[in-house]
């Protein structure tokens, strides 16, 4: 298994409180990342071209930062997105 | 080209005959389709309708004919792979191909015999539309003028002869088959014995996927719908092989547990949707959470609390604690990682049994007191995992050929080859992913047995009773000795499967 970030990625979108969730994962969606539902907000799961496209990052770039910058429109809702680091197995 | 198998147990004569010959296929042709293109006949009659195909030279094509039959295929999109006097083999986009019928690319799933007398659904390509023939696969070309008088698509042809055995290989090297011994030294034969075997306990796997080699089907074991969580990804494909093969340590102990892998694994095997597949699998309510992965940080770790995206999967894995699934967690093989360290999992270690049967903990396996949530310790206890350089140590099951197939079966590491073929599906391997479903297959037994007990009390059941391990040391990164009662290297001790389902008894 390589040891870089893959194409498909996981990020964890924290949500604020009193945020307004749908409108969060309609927006996701828009950008083509599919949100499932977590206990502090979304996972958002998708290639890295999504998630450059959403967040205006390549989060699959080596010298990409671990949490990516909340877009304007998204403010109001999420408090952080955290692109989940790389899991192995533990073989 | 997809293949869903049918239930193994449904492969008898009647029950196939009960069986739809062919589906509607939710799959999208590939992007690259194979096909051969007939050119026109200088006898009487085309391919498609001739009934005497003793002879193939009434089929031979004009060098006129060929030319023409080129210039279209070309025209279209198509490339040559090769031609005879009949025809050409081809390959191109289905789009090419629509453009050389005037037809549609369409999948469907037509059910056939595969191998070792099993019966699949196997993905099929047609060519449909206004004057195409009804045969699966075939077309005609869309002018007259192009000397082509058939087109068929490539059909899925089943692999002859390339199946793994059921039966593990032999080899000179000291290891435990992932059957018999791995059952003996946990414990779990005097269990099976008395009928206790896990039945009717679901264990959810999230791994890098699920194959399904003969080895289960030769034991029956029970197997649910893999579920693939990376779009486009084949839920009946496993790239690396450590999902299928870890998987069978859970039925070495829980024979009669129904397992449901959760494919998180891109093409290449990497593990990039575990989280997701996790959160899946806490939705589909398993009685039994096994994870063989995690991630890896530095220790001790900077002060302060863990990082956001460990701190989402930490809470939902404590939410699926809270909602009475039993999660397990490998403590890792010298990591260091949040995933085990989350109140209430079952955190497997590793412990490894000499050929003299002696315990000592295994040098390959992390031990670490949570420096985030106090009390925690990593790990709670253990199963059975080989010693550095890289444990090879169980003869597990892998798909033939995978990356670990091939890695163990030459040197590295400092570590011999295994023994084993580089293409014959079974590999030497352990680590604590090895221990995890061990360890969570003694929790099916205990579910098996007690129905109902919350996490807390399988957990209690298998600390009580644990066989207390005194000698070794964990990973050297932690470097901690092994000894009389709980220690950090080994928890509590090796499991011991009967015994803790005695113990569950009387909780």
């Amino acid at each position: 298994m390589s040891s870089e970030r893959p194409d498909y990625l996981e990020a964890v979108v924290e949500l604020r409180e009193g945020a307004d969730a749908s409108r969060v994962e309609r927006w996701l969606e828009r950008h083509r990342l599919a949100p499932t539902r977590m206990v502090v907000g979304f996972l958002a799961s998708g290639d890295a071209s999504s998630f450059e496209h959403a967040f205006g990052i390549d989060p699959s770039a080596p010298s990409a930062p671990d949490e990516l910058p909340v877009r304007d429109e998204l403010r109001e809702d999420v408090a952080k997105v955290a692109i989940v680091p790389p899991k192995r197995t533990h073989q | 080209m997809s293949s869903n198998e049918t239930d193994p147990t449904a492969q008898g004569e009647t029950e196939l005959a009960f069986l739809p010959s062919e589906l509607e296929s939710d799959d999208k042709p590939p992007d690259i389709v194979i096909g051969y293109v007939s050119v026109r006949s200088q006898g009487e009659r085309s391919l498609l309708d001739a009934e005497d195909l003793s002879g193939a030279e009434p089929f031979y094509g004009s060098e006129d004919d060929h030319a023409e039959a080129a210039r279209a295929v070309e025209g279209s999109g198509l490339t040559v792979l090769g031609e005879s006097r009949l025809g050409k083999a081809v390959a191109g986009p289905p789009e090419a191909f629509e453009d050389l019928t005037g037809g549609t690319i369409v999948a469907r799933e037509r059910l056939v015999r595969t191998r070792i007398g099993r019966a699949s659904y196997v993905t099929h390509l047609d060519i449909v539309g206004d004057g195409q023939p009804d045969d699966l696969g075939v077309g005609v070309a869309a002018s007259e003028a192009s000397a082509i008088e058939a087109v068929v698509l490539e059909r899925p042809r089943a692999p002859l002869g390339i199946f793994p055995a059921p039966i593990p290989p032999s080899v000179a090297r000291f290891h435990l088959r992932v059957l018999d011994d791995v059952a003996t030294l946990l414990g779990a034969q005097a269990a099976h014995q008395n009928g206790d075997v896990g039945e009717g306990v679901g264990v959810a796997m999230v791994d890098s996927g699920h194959y399904r080699h003969p080895y289960f089907a030769a034991h029956r074991y029970s197997l649910g719908p893999t579920v693939a969580l990376v779009p486009g990804t084949n839920p009946g494909r496993d790239p690396h092989g450590h999902g299928t093969g870890e998987s069978a340590n859970v039925f070495a102990i829980a024979p009669g547990a129904t397992l449901r892998a959760y494919r998180a694994s891109n093409s290449n095997g990497d593990l990039v949707a575990a989280v997701a597949g996790f959160v899946r699998a806490k939705s589909d309510n398993p009685d039994v959470l096994t994870n063989s992965w995690g991630g890896d940080g530095p220790f001790p770790p900077p002060p302060g609390p863990p990082p956001a995206a460990d701190r989402a999967l930490a809470l939902e894995i404590a939410d699926a604690v809270e909602q009475g699934i039993v999660v397990v967690f490998s403590g890792g093989n010298g990591q260091f990682a949040i995933e085990p360290q989350v109140p209430g999992v079952i955190s497997a270690g590793g412990v490894n049994a000499t050929a003299g049967l002696d315990l000592r903990a295994s040098d390959y396996a992390s031990a670490y007191e949570s420096p985030w949530f106090p009390g925690v310790r990593v790990p709670t206890v253990c199963g059975l995992v080989g010693m550095v350089p890289r444990a090879s140590y169980i003869m597990m099951p892998v798909p033939p050929g995978c990356p670990i197939d091939v890695q163990r079966s030459a040197a590295g590491s400092g570590d011999p080859p295994d023994g084993t073929a580089p293409d014959d599906g079974w590999a030497l391997f352990s680590g604590t992913s090895a221990a995890a479903p061990q360890v969570a297959g003694a929790c099916a037994l205990i579910l098996g047995a007690r129905n109902g007990l919350s996490p807390a009390q399988v957990r209690q059941a298998l600390t009580d009773t644990a066989v207390d391990v005194t000698v070794g040391r964990c990973h050297q990164r932690f470097n901690l000795p092994a000894g009389p009662g709980p220690d950090l290297a080994t928890g509590f001790g090796l499991v011991n499967a009967s015994a803790a389902v005695a113990r569950a008894r009387q909780l």
